[in-house]
């Protein structure tokens, strides 16, 4: 396959790379400002929410690597390999994890606030709180875009043995 | 697999080696290997078409059905 032509992969990767170096830097700033609130107000229950809040974050990032693997394959032109259907699967799983997360949170908040708010209008002006929903439904769509790589994998396997 | 290339058996009787039957259809020597080796899932009817004109012989003398002894093949 030729590897000059993939003006829309190059894009994606290009925006994908800017994206990653932006959220590691964010990242190290948060560990620094957790860390700095953490040793001058030492609060238990506040203490637990980082840790929670920085493995999530751990988490997308780490999914942002798989990405930027599965980007690199298609830029190579062999995108529908074993490894991209491990890749896909790694996502779907973590990014499930996070949802799982985001409902500690969410139970959290409920426990202290004794109310859940999903979407209306509040003091800050409008909520919306979907992410909950986004998170799980990203992870399942991550999962069905693998058995998609699964069955074209080995569709492209058959296709190679075809003289 | 039921179905057996005997690609070999008329290369030989042609004295045609599989590199000069490769420039002759325009397959790679890697792609004839595993047709010859029976190794292919599928074979084009392009393929066929090709190897039969470079060889003058009809499908019949390069594939081979044998009857599957365990009726899944």
């Amino acid at each position: 396959m030729k590897k000059a032509g993939f003006p829309t992969a190059r894009a994606l990767s290009a925006f994908v790379n800017t994206f990653f170096i932006i959220s590691i830097i964010v990242f190290l700033l948060s560990v620094i400002a957790i860390v700095y609130s953490s040793i001058t107000y030492p609060n238990w229950e506040n203490i637990i929410i980082y840790l929670l809040f920085l493995t999530a974050f751990f988490i997308a990032l780490i999914t942002m690597i798989k990405l930027r693997q599965i980007i690199r394959t298609i830029l190579e032109g062999e995108p529908f390999t074993l490894e991209n259907v491990h890749n896909f699967r790694t996502i779907g799983i973590l990014s499930l994890a996070i949802g799982a997360i985001n409902f500690i949170f969410t139970l959290v908040s409920i426990i202290k606030d004794r109310q859940l708010v999903i979407f209306g209008l509040g003091e800050g002006g409008i909520i919306l709180n979907i992410g909950l929903f986004l998170f799980i439904f990203f992870g399942l769509f991550a999962l069905v875009l693998a058995e998609i790589f699964k069955l074209s994998y080995q569709i492209k396997e058959e296709n190679k043995l075809t003289i | 697999m039921p179905i057996i290339v005997n690609l070999d058996v008329m290369l030989a009787k042609r004295k045609i080696s599989l590199t000069e039957l490769s420039e002759m259809v325009n397959i790679t020597t890697v792609n004839l290997s595993i047709l010859k080796n029976n190794k292919a899932k599928a074979i084009r009817f392009s393929t066929l078409d090709a190897i039969c004109k470079a060889l003058s012989c009809q499908p019949g003398d390069i594939l081979e059905y044998i009857e599957d002894e365990s009726g899944t093949g």
